[in-house]
């Protein structure tokens, strides 16, 4: 909200700068977000007369005024407008003067000489845009600067007041709070608005069919008004600081109401209304076109205020096209209503809109505020308008309209919340300059709450008041100690020996080379669709069609950031990502937790010092294998519960023969493989990407080392080169290897794998280093035979492979 | 060879060897030098054969002389031997250098993502101050993202909640907020938890992602007030920036708390002066906090005229960027590779 420091000090005259005014109300929680000068200095700029108009004798689209500006010459001004008609007063920049444009110099203007310039609104740096010079009222002093005639040094407040504070939406809330913050040192100006007696009989029924939307509707019929009235000066540039356009006198009035008390009006064309006004829910499907002339379509729970026949404004937010104002308007009816704020709640957005009358009511406006907002609106119209005020009609239904919280309220809470002491006498008065009414003696009070606050309903709002008013720049701040956690799962965890913390897998992974991604948790439906199969969540209102899915894996996103970090030029991409994926059950989702990685180009960064080479499978499987470690310590705890296992696998995403399921058990953990060639070609991306995915959970289960004796006798290494075919999984020879041996072998390693000229098609040869030792005496040359040769045998037996000659 | 004893001519023998064995460049030369002096047919070897025929008197000391420059003789054939071997190894040692200025060889670390890195900061801090770590679901219902926050259908708040909805009852949350009524439902007092985490809303443009992070904050035990929220808060904010910021407390509104209050700080470009980041105002507003509002605290099983708390949010992104300076709050989505090496 915009409001300037001059229409305030009509209620209310705070003392020191502007500035000084808007920390207070900062610091007393209405937030001033800026405070700006109501407009530019202007310095050369007068108020003009334009005494004799004639026509340009070159250029037919210009005129030659003469134009008075105080003192006995005149000036030629040449003019291009059409309102700068003779009679007119308007802003003439003299030679000399400084406009936000620049500075007015003398101008030969098609072959008249011009000693400035008639100025329009936007040249004034008053107005984005305007049309034709701005004129100013009749009686504007001739020759008067027009920064002080128009008092441009005024400072407007603008304001980002909170939802519960709609009472401050108006100069008069506002200077009430000026009021209270500054304890009484700020004089109250404010007067109240004298009844008009009617002058005319003119008035229409009025009928609330619908009590509980609209509990009170005033209104009065004003006749025979001057629709070619200006608006004057004073109230034009107090709109314009409002933030305001003029539209004609009626609307400004009504507007200007709006800004100075908080209630928003609403002016109808009285002849264009017929039998009266009915307050009632819309027909489902009735059609009102508005003023901003769209067409809504209303349902039974829009309300409406209505003539004996149609719609004619859409209650609280907008007024209807056909009823409006207009240029022929002669009787005009005025409408001051009451709409309470839960029935107001969200009725503007559902068409699209935001009003500054819906604004208002959403958020409360004053119920004791209809009639004197009816007053005030007249008494302006009679004064600029002329017309004759029909009586007033005031329709309330009591049973609802809002009645004032009352708070038992003990003393003892302020310091209890607030954990400063603050003199019960200092709060008694701080609660009453807010309006309240305090009753009660010995700390215990009963405090009901003025009609215009709605967000005081407990002893908490009211030490809230209290302490915002104090101030809370002024509460001591007690400082805590570093102390240990008192009762505690999961931060104590972070220390735990047998989790891992999510916190270490990415360390890790980092340590690995990969950056961190964050990606969006939706994705593009139709990528994740290919990628996974199977369907997502969608978003009912997503931001855009490629963020309209839950993300099922964190493949996709992934994907994409590896797509725009290649199309941008990086060679080497190793991206991971931690987050949870949302995967779908039959009453909504289960989120759960993962990691994942993409490595795309080169296996190491380009250096000197290491051949030039894509990465691979086994790259990634060597930093999954890292990750586990984490957990499981080296050899990925083999013979542990928590054993996981590599197997050949299948997932949609990855190539067929490039693919790995990682198993603990039989819980299928994760993935690692080659993305499919045929999706990689689907995202666009030109070279093949490597991807895993895990369970953070699985990775968090750590094994708490176990100490094993260490063998103080020898141990014995031998080297065997097996050839089997070539479709044998290495890990199966390994297994057997190791069911064979027994307890003696201590290591086992794989250290060459062949496959090529020197063997037959189809058959593959695994070299691997045996290690035996035994924690109870040296091994003799025979033993380690035999469990060799028991090995070879195994192999032989489960997995046709053979002792390579 | 003519037996020249006396002093002079053993003093002589021992001073000329002395200076062929330094000016020797070789192990071969140091050999010759040996075996002229010291072998078998060597200049001392023969002297010391030669001893006998002196009278008894003179025989007892010339003996002496001449085994004293024997065995003089020998050390420094040792010696220049040693030097000659050092300085063969080292010009090996010259020839082996590298050049050292080559970059390291490997594969070259990563680096965590800024958000990472910055609520693990926060984290560690708020443990040091005894905070839990809670944590909840990211698609929430509106009982828990609002109706138990205090914050109605209809609500104006909700209007600056721009909900992503999945269901008629399943939302992405808007907030961490709604960790606060889980955990409070979960445990007993005193509590004292924060909550890190992605939250959503329907928004994109300069200032806006429709998805960033939050950390939210809460404590409930008897006593707890206001000032130890201001207390709490001003040691995170310089605890976080690591220095001793000014810090204000600004009265706000948030359906959730009573009383509530903004934090601004004073303003980490200009330091409070005014500059384009604090829109001149010297202040930069980093969270939002307050009392837990009673109707809060009954949703989460606690009495309010027991126990008092306190709750705060804080903006992960926004901190972030005040803390590295980074411009654009939309850099920490796009992972483009440049951004995250910066970290």
């Amino acid at each position: 909200m915009l409001v300037s420091r001059d229409w305030l000090c009509d209620w209310v005259a705070p003392t020191g700068s502007a500035d000084a005014l808007a920390e207070r109300l900062t610091l007393g929680g209405l937030e001033v977000a800026s405070v700006a000068p109501a407009g530019p200095a202007l310095p050369g700029v007068v108020v003009g007369e334009i005494l004799r108009r004639a026509p340009h004798p070159n250029r037919p689209s210009l005129a030659v005024c003469e134009v008075a500006a105080g003192g006995k010459k005149t000036a030629q001004v040449v003019c291009g407008a059409a309102n700068a008609e003779a009679g007119c007063k308007a802003p003439l920049a003299r030679l000399g003067a400084q406009l936000p444009g620049g500075r007015v110099g003398a101008r030969d203007i098609g072959g008249v000489f011009s000693e400035g310039m008639l100025c329009s609104a936007a040249e004034l740096g008053l107005e984005e845009q305007s049309e034709g010079v701005m004129l100013l009222d009749n009686d504007a002093p001739r020759g008067k600067p027009l920064g002080a005639y128009l008092n441009l040094s005024d400072r407007v407040f603008e304001l980002e007041l909170t939802p519960n504070r709609g009472d401050c939406l108006g100069v008069l809330g506002l200077a009430r709070e000026i009021s209270a913050l500054y304890g009484g040192r700020a004089k109250w100006k404010g007067r109240a608005v004298r009844k008009i007696r009617a002058q005319c009989g003119m008035k229409l029924p009025i009928e609330l069919r619908a009590p509980r939307g609209c509990p009170r509707y005033a209104g009065r019929a004003v006749r025979g008004i001057n629709m070619r009235a200006r608006t004057p000066d004073w109230m034009a540039e107090r709109l314009r600081r409002g933030g305001l356009r003029g539209i004609n006198i009626v609307v400004d009035i009504t507007n200007y109401v709006m800004l100075e008390l908080g209630q928003p009006m609403h002016a109808f064309d009285f002849d264009k209304l017929e039998g009266g006004i009915v307050v009632r829910r819309a027909r489902r499907g009735e059609k009102l076109r508005l003023l901003d002339r769209r067409e809504v379509i209303l349902d039974g729970g829009d309300l409406v205020i209505a003539d004996r026949k149609k719609a004619a404004a859409l209650a609280g937010v907008m007024g209807g096209l056909d009823s409006a104002i207009g240029d022929a308007t002669r009787n005009v009816y005025f409408e001051s209503a009451f709409f309470p704020m839960n029935e107001m709640r969200g009725r503007a957005r559902r068409f699209g809109m935001h009003t500054d009358a819906a604004h208002r009511f959403e958020r409360g406006v004053d119920p004791g505020m209809q009639t004197q907002a009816l007053e005030r609106a007249t008494r302006l119209l009679l004064a600029t308008a002329g017309g004759e005020a029909g009586p007033l009609t005031d329709q309330c239904a009591r049973k609802w309209m809002p009645r004032a919280a009352t708070v038992n309220f003990d003393c003892g809470e302020i310091e209890r919340l607030l954990g400063v002491h603050i003199p019960p006498a200092r709060a008694r008065a701080t609660l009453e300059r807010l309006g309240m009414r305090v009753s009660g003696a010995g700390g215990k009070w009963k405090v009901r709450a003025p009609a215009w606050r709605f967000d005081i309903e407990g002893a908490h709002d009211l030490v809230e008041e209290i302490g915002r008013v104090h101030g809370f720049e002024r509460v001591p701040p007690r400082m805590p100690h570093a102390s240990p956690v008192a009762s505690s799962n999961k931060m104590h965890s972070a220390h735990s020996e047998t989790r891992v913390a999510p916190g270490g897998v990415k360390q890790k992974l980092a340590e690995l080379g990969y950056f961190e991604a964050i990606t969006y948790s939706f994705v593009e439906p139709h990528a994740q669709q290919m990628l996974l199969g199977g369907g997502g969540l969608a978003l009912r209102n997503p931001i855009a069609d490629n963020l309209s899915e839950m993300r099922r894996s964190l493949w996709p996103g992934l994907l994409e950031a590896v797509k725009t970090n290649l199309n941008r030029d990086h060679e080497r991409v190793r991206l991971f990502e931690s987050g949870a994926v949302f995967l779908p059950k039959r009453n909504g989702a289960r989120e759960t937790q993962r990691v994942a990685a993409a490595a795309s180009g080169s296996a190491l960064p380009l250096q000197w010092g290491g051949a030039a080479r894509e990465v691979d499978f086994f790259d990634i499987k060597g930093d999954v294998e890292a990750l586990l470690a984490l957990a499981n310590g080296h050899g990925h705890g083999h013979g542990h519960e928590n054993e996981i296992k590599f197997s050949p696998g299948e997932h949609p995403a990855l190539h067929p023969g490039r693919c790995a399921q990682l198993l603990r058990g039989r819980e299928s953990i994760g993935h690692l493989g080659q993305l499919h060639p045929r999706h990689q070609r689907e995202l666009g991306i030109e070279q093949p990407v490597y991807l895993f995915e895990m369970d953070m959970a699985a990775l968090a289960r750590a094994r708490l080392p176990k100490f094993a004796a260490v063998s103080r006798y020898p141990a014995v290494r031998r080297d065997l080169a097996v050839e089997a075919g070539a479709d044998v999984a290495a890990q199966d020879v390994l297994d057997a290897a190791r069911r064979a041996a027994g307890e003696l072998l201590v290591d086992l390693q794989l250290f060459d794998i062949y496959q090529g000229a020197r063997l037959k098609e189809g058959r593959k040869s695994l070299a691997f280093r045996l290690t035996f030792q035994s924690d109870s005496g040296n091994l003799t040359a025979e033993e380690v035979d035999a469990k060799t040769a028991d090995i070879l045998q195994a192999l032989q037996r489960e997995l046709g492979a053979r002792l390579r000659a | 060879m003519p037996a020249r004893a006396g002093k002079e001519g053993e003093l002589s023998l021992a001073e000329s060897a002395r200076q062929e064995i330094a000016a020797a460049a070789s192990a071969a030369e140091l050999e010759t030098l040996r075996v002229r002096y010291l072998g078998k047919k060597g200049e001392i070897t023969e002297r010391l054969r030669g001893l006998g025929k002196l009278d008894p008197a003179r025989r007892k000391t010339a003996g002496g002389e001449l085994n004293r420059a024997k065995s003089e003789i020998r050390e420094q054939l040792e010696a220049r031997g040693r030097e000659l071997e050092h300085a063969g190894a080292d010009a090996q040692l010259r020839r082996e250098r590298i050049d050292v200025t080559q970059p390291g060889r490997g594969r070259r670390a990563g680096a965590l993502h800024p958000v990472t890195r910055t609520l693990a900061r926060m984290e560690a801090i708020f443990g040091q101050l005894g905070f839990d770590i809670a944590d909840g679901p990211e698609i929430e219902d509106e009982y828990h993202n609002f109706e138990a926050l205090n914050i109605p259908p209809g609500h104006p708040a909700r209007a600056m909640h721009d909900t992503f909805y999945l269901g008629d009852d399943a939302l992405l949350r808007t907030h961490t907020s709604p960790v606060q009524i889980r955990h409070m439902q979960n445990s007993r007092p005193p509590i004292k938890a924060v909550a890190p985490g992605r939250v959503y809303r329907c928004d994109s443009d300069v200032t806006h992602t429709p998805m960033f992070h939050q950390l939210e904050g809460l404590a409930v035990a008897r006593g707890i007030t206001f000032a130890d929220l201001k207390g709490i808060l001003i040691y995170f904010v310089r605890a976080f920036f690591e220095t001793d910021l000014r810090v204000r407390f600004r009265p706000s509104y948030f359906p959730f708390t009573e009383p509530s209050a903004e934090v601004d700080i004073a303003c980490v470009f200009c330091g409070g002066g005014g500059c384009r980041v604090c829109k001149r105002s010297g202040w930069i507003e980093v969270l939002g906090s307050g009392m837990v509002h009673p109707r809060v605290l009954r949703h989460g099983g606690i009495d309010p005229a027991k126990y008092t708390g306190y709750a705060f949010g804080l903006g992960v992104e926004r901190l972030a960027m005040l803390r590295y300076g980074v411009n654009d709050l939309r850099l920490f989505f796009e992972n483009d590779l440049a951004f995250l090496r910066q970290f």
